[in-house]
């Protein structure tokens, strides 16, 4: 009896360490920035992988704290027509717009560089690409960095309550044309892409859906210093239905009715996992996880916690599938490396040419992602990005960035593989530590998640 | 797990069948040599049309560029109503014998005036409120022929965007094929993932491509007739050169700009307007020599072009409708279209546009490459081939 009892220990302690380590590696890859040896050691610590989950998704967070940099504390305001200076002023008020946009754009990438909390930016950025606006629309960075402050407070918050917000969030409303949305003119825009991209989907509702939504957003606009106003006189006060339900609905009304809809829980749940788990939603597990939102009342860790353990996460098959994005494998590199000191605006012009600008997504689609990230060009330059990297002098302390710990074993080699590739691989041996490195990062496996 | 072994045994694999196509490609290429091409020139920024083809008899004109109006003695007349801006003398040659269709009041339905949702517009063949995502050249009902299909040399992918394979983006040739070299590479096993596999195809693509192009690189002739040493100069020669070698790429994109001229515009538009103007001719002589000038379609296209009147600052906003030029060696050439008209603007104060950019686009397309594209089938052909 005692020889059983040993063997089930034995193989229930192998069999949970060993899942564990490809499990952080996968839970890493694709819910942090990849693996960074703080993040790896914490994973790996914790009693399993339920833990593990817990541990990553569970950070102290304090919005209310964060104080507004400079660029961000004020509207830039463009120079009158008629001014007398005209032309010294637009100067100036080109030259601050250009560094209040490097600003944030280099405040972002810095943030997610040296960030404790990976998933949080994670979320963020997926947020921020659900949510889209643009600062080439917009202009303002103030605007954006308000509308940037909000999506990252909800991030890991309540959905509904992020929604309801967004709607009157300055730089949405700018972006998607409301403040022309008046009772005797409407504009459609806010009101479709409210439907079609950010609640319900395509599908779930019908273009009379989008007038009345359109007629509930009349007013919401903006005022004279650029913040939230409801223009009372512009808005269209009749009736409104919507999925069956009549009365005098405000745009807020509209969106909790719409937000009562299965279909909007499900699209939203249909997104995280293309983002999270990648290819093939099973309809039957992203209903599972619907329910799991709705019941939760919208609360995004909730559902996050159940993404990140349900089988279809963790499911081997899934491993090393996805393409890192041109952030993920930037900032992903130079955390894995404890890079912390590079340029952010060397990373942010990288990303642009790998076609990811920050706070500048192409339309309001947002990133198309996947396969596009990768052609003949973008992978040229991800590669070529990657090289430079590791002739920096900062790089080649690599020797420092052995992950002591007993779950990883074999050569030097070997632990590199382990811990930057998703999946095992076999390579040509180098001739030393740097040139193995090299070769790991120039190998195919390293531009996937 | 020995891994020379290993390595020996992943040779054969699925990479090994496309490796067998590409080689036989490059035994094709030669006979690619003579297909026709089409050159895309980008004039990034929005060209103001109306000096461009400038109506130089009309009153109206005058009126509302008392400032930035096109000197009336110095024109190349075209006709009784229309002239060239006096930086296109090369251009007005090329005219005179018959090369060269100028297409009047390029535009479209409901214009956008933003940069980048106008050019979106343009790079899809979209309508103004519809949204693509793939550049008008990879619609086509037959895809181009060969290992390297496009070539993009100056601004983004545009209207190659999404072409599935074969379109290489060089900013700098000598670059590229440097860092390429990194990728005498490994060959490694897909099984049934996707992802991996789409990055092997595309390194396999890289390798490809390279291996062409340094095959060009190390065959090319110096071109006859010299382009400057701009980077405008250096596309152009890029392509001409690309044009005359066994590559056979059928689509090249460069791009011109600054265009988006808002201040002070009447130097700066003349200075662009003659590095169009002389590149276009150079370019011209060296294909005639090579004897690749019938074989070659050049089209310019921009975002839009400007308002109608002049702003404060001596300059021109965005605006909608252009003209836009279209030549080649089977180019029937002349005036095409309708002038927009200066006396009824839109209610912007733009010109009302008289020919869709589709059309246009429709010539390529049709007339040109004889393939089909269900973005162009609904407009008028303009019939200039």
């Amino acid at each position: 009896m005692n020889k059983f009892y040993a063997l089930l220990l034995l193989l229930f302690s192998t069999s949970v360490q060993a899942t564990e380590f490809k499990q952080c590696v996968h839970l890493l890859h694709r819910a942090s920035f990849g693996l960074d040896s703080t993040h790896l050691n914490r994973c790996l610590q914790q009693a399993d992988y339920k833990a593990s989950v817990s541990d990553l998704m569970l950070r102290p967070r304090n919005f209310d704290s964060i104080k507004a940099p400079k660029f961000a504390e004020n509207i830039l305001r463009k120079p009158k027509k008629n001014s007398a200076q005209i032309k010294t002023e637009r100067k100036v008020y080109r030259a601050e717009l250009h560094k209040g946009r490097g600003a944030l754009k280099n405040g972002w990438f810095k943030e997610m560089l040296i960030t404790d909390d990976p998933f949080l930016e994670k979320m963020v950025l997926f947020w921020h690409n659900h949510f889209t606006s643009s600062l080439q629309k917009v202009k303002q960075p103030a605007l954006i960095y308000q509308q940037h402050q909000l999506i990252r407070k909800y991030a890991l918050g309540n959905f509904a309550e992020l929604t309801h917000a967004i709607i009157e969030d300055p730089a949405m409303l700018i972006y998607l044309d409301n403040q022309a949305n008046k009772k005797s003119e409407p504009n459609e825009n806010l009101a479709r892409e409210l439907l079609e991209l950010f609640t319900l989907g395509e599908g779930n509702y019908t273009d009379n859906d989008v007038k009345e939504m359109a007629r509930a957003l009349t007013g919401y606009s903006l005022g004279k210093n650029l913040q939230f106003k409801f223009k009372k006189r512009i808005h269209n006060n009749s009736q409104k239905q919507l999925f069956g339900q009549k009365g005098d609905f405000n745009a807020h009304d509209m969106l909790d009715i719409i937000l009562a809809q299965e279909a909007t829980s499900i699209f939203i749940v249909h997104k995280l996992w293309l983002e999270f788990i990648g290819y093939h939603p099973d309809a039957k597990e992203v209903k599972r996880l619907a329910k799991v939102f709705r019941q939760n009342h919208y609360e995004i860790f909730p559902l996050m916690t159940a993404l990140l353990n349900s089988p279809f996460f963790t499911d081997a098959q899934v491993r090393g599938t996805m393409f890192k994005s041109p952030i993920e494998i930037i900032i992903g590199t130079l955390r894995r490396f404890n890079y912390l000191s590079f340029d952010p605006q060397t990373g942010v012009r990288y990303a642009i040419r790998l076609g990811q600008n920050l706070f500048d997504p192409p339309n309001v689609k947002g990133w198309p992602k996947g396969k596009t990230w990768i052609n003949a060009n973008t992978l040229l330059l991800r590669k070529t990005f990657l090289n430079r990297l590791t002739r920096e002098q900062a790089m080649q302390q690599i020797s420092n960035q052995l992950f002591k710990s007993p779950a990883i074993t074999g050569t030097l080699e070997e632990q590199m593989i382990k811990t930057l590739l998703p999946l095992p691989a076999c390579m040509e041996p180098a001739t030393n530590s740097f040139e193995a490195l090299q070769d790991i990062l120039q190998h195919p496996l390293y531009q996937l998640k | 797990m020995n891994r020379r072994t290993l390595l020996k045994q992943m040779v054969l694999h699925s990479l090994a069948f496309p490796l067998a196509l590409e080689a036989k490609n490059l035994l094709a290429a030669p006979l690619a040599v003579n297909s026709k091409r089409l050159i895309l020139i980008e004039l990034k920024g929005g060209n103001d049309g109306l000096n461009t083809v400038v109506p130089y008899q009309d009153p109206n004109y005058y009126k509302l560029r008392p400032n930035i109006s096109v000197d009336k003695n110095a024109v190349l007349a075209l006709s009784p109503e229309l002239a060239l801006h006096p930086s296109l003398l090369d251009l007005k040659d090329i005219f005179d014998r018959h090369e060269l269709a100028i297409i009047q009041g390029v535009g479209y339905p409901d214009p956008n005036r933003s940069h980048f949702r106008s050019i979106d517009i343009w790079d899809t063949a979209s309508s103004s409120h519809q949204y693509l995502d793939r550049g008008w050249l990879t619609t086509f009902n037959k895809e181009p022929l060969g290992l390297i299909k496009g070539v993009v040399l100056g601004g983004d992918y545009g209207p190659l965007t999404d072409m599935p394979r074969g379109v290489i983006k060089i900013n700098n040739l000598k670059q590229f094929l440097q860092q390429s070299k990194k990728f005498q590479g490994q060959i490694y096993k897909s099984g049934k993932n996707e992802a991996l596999h789409h990055i092997l195809k595309t390194e396999t693509e890289i390798r490809s491509s390279a291996e062409v192009l340094r095959q060009y690189i190390s065959n090319r002739d110096s071109l006859a007739f010299k382009f400057p040493r701009s980077t405008f100069g250096n596309q152009m020669r890029v392509v001409t050169e690309l044009s005359n070698s066994s590559v056979g790429a059928s689509l090249y994109k460069v791009s011109l700009g600054s265009f988006d001229t808002h201040v002070n515009q009447s130097k700066k538009h003349a200075a662009l307007l003659k590095e169009l103007s002389q590149g276009i001719a150079i370019m011209r002589k060296n294909l005639m020599q090579s004897g690749q000038w019938d074989n070659t379609l050049i089209m310019t296209y921009s975002e839009f072009g400007r308002r109608a009147a002049e702003n404060a600052n001596k300059g021109s906003d965005h605006g909608t409708a252009a003209p836009h030029f279209v030549l080649g060696g089977k180019v029937k050439g002349g005036l095409y279209g309708t002038y927009p008209s200066l006396s009824s603007l839109d209610g912007n104060g733009d010109l009302i546009y008289t020919t869709d950019f589709r059309s246009m686009y429709k010539s390529v397309v049709n007339e040109w490459f004889q393939v089909s594209s269900p973005l162009v089938e609904q407009f008028p052909s303009l019939h200039i081939l």
